[in-house]
């Protein structure tokens, strides 16, 4: 049993991994290919690794699988931020459709409690 | 040192790094004359650089979130795939300008890794109190997500005060 | 070593193989990337996908110590990335320095 669950782990995890490398490529932004890169690639990763734990079913592999996924689900965020801060703050070019000065004016004026400012 | 440290403070961080020492080294007996000069430059740079708070977790509040984070993980994972295959999906991305109410650093990190984790939410910036949020759909109620979020966040710490935003807007500039 | 029929053989070759090319993929947008940030993302891609590898390894060889090489590597390569996310950070401010507003993407206070 423990097997089949961590052959559907494997196999999940490694296509999750595809699609971030796939998104890696055809997104049309930066940022947006750190969303890919810090979303689909941790998860695959992180289902790999509980893959692990369930093959060995030990409990020391468990402790370490789990200590591997929280090092992962801690850095890769704050690596996407550190690389967002220092585009942004160097002046990067985003996806022309994305809303900046208008959101800035919306924004601004002050109407955080509306849910859906349209 | 830093005076604000307390005892409590120091023995759970030396719980803490000790058994991360001991689970990375399967506990092996002859790694601990590198072990102890690890755990106590580990406890060192810990009080240099981040600013020990009291931090109070509630375990309800914990359980909740790591079942949240799990469901919402997935979410976004699967939210990635329709995007990569799908690049005419409604993207209409933007940079949100979100004003933290939280005030711990703790909880500030947890937020932070936890939006960049879920679905259509990358943190960018933290300058002071606003946290640059790159969306990738402002079609969806962002603030409001991110509201939730946050009172999710709050909830595994007790005493967790959030800030009410009008307030500290004005005085903060 | 796994029979070599069982399906933790079978799906471990599998995840091996996507992996591997996954990894390829990135290194294209590592080589293509327009902007210095956009090869670091790759980078940084890269490292959790050679995390994913060492973890898919060790179940298809059936070696544990391989989980004890992630870990130590994904520390290692996160810090990394974080050194050359602030070299990023360093060169873009001495860039806008010379100009007297930043770009369209920064605030005005």
């Amino acid at each position: 049993m423990n097997e089949i669950i961590t052959a559907v782990l494997l196999v999940l995890g490694s296509l999750f991994s595809l699609v971030a490398a796939l998104g890696m490529l055809r997104l049309p932004d930066t940022v947006m290919r750190m969303h890919a890169a810090t979303k689909a690639g941790t998860l695959g990763a992180g289902l790999i690794l509980i893959g692990e734990a369930f093959f060995y079913a030990e409990f020391g592999i468990t402790l370490r699988a789990l200590a591997a996924i929280t090092f992962l689900l801690l850095t890769a965020p704050v690596a996407a931020h550190l690389i967002g801060r220092a585009a942004y703050y160097s002046g990067i070019k985003l996806w022309q459709k994305t809303w900046i000065d208008q959101l800035a004016e919306r924004y601004r004026t002050g109407n955080y409690s509306d849910p859906d400012p349209k | 040192m830093d005076p604000s440290m307390s005892l409590t403070g120091l023995i759970s961080r030396i719980i803490v790094y000790t058994g991360t020492w001991y689970v990375l080294t399967r506990g092996a007996a002859d790694s601990w004359p590198v072990g102890i000069p690890a755990v106590l430059a580990a406890i060192y740079i810990d009080f240099k650089l981040l600013r020990p708070e009291k931090t109070r977790w509630s375990v309800a509040g914990l359980i909740a979130f790591v079942l949240f984070f799990l469901k919402s993980s997935i979410y976004s994972g699967i939210d990635v795939v329709r995007r990569t295959f799908d690049p005419r999906l409604p993207l209409d991305p933007a940079l949100v300008e979100y004003p933290l109410r939280l005030t711990s650093c703790a909880a500030r990190n947890l937020f932070i890794c936890t939006v960049s984790l879920l679905p259509g939410t990358l943190s960018t910036a933290l300058e002071g109190h606003t946290l640059v949020i790159h969306a990738l759909d402002v079609g969806r109620p962002v603030e409001h997500e991110l509201n939730i979020i946050e009172n999710r966040v709050a909830a595994v710490f007790k005493h967790q005060e959030l800030m009410n935003n009008f307030e500290t807007r004005e005085s903060k500039k | 070593m796994p029979v070599d029929s069982s399906p933790v053989a079978l799906a471990g070759q599998f995840a091996l193989a996507v992996l591997l090319i996954s990894i390829i993929l990135a290194l294209a947008r590592l080589v293509k990337g327009p902007a210095a940030a956009d090869r670091i993302v790759a980078l940084d891609l890269i490292s959790i996908l050679i995390v994913a590898f060492l973890a898919a390894y060790s179940i298809y060889a059936g070696e544990t110590s391989f989980l004890d090489v992630a870990i130590g590597y994904a520390l290692i390569a996160f810090l990394g990335t974080v050194a050359l996310a602030r070299f990023l950070m360093r060169s873009g401010l001495k860039k806008t320095e010379n100009r007297e507003t930043l770009d369209h993407t920064r605030r005005h206070e």
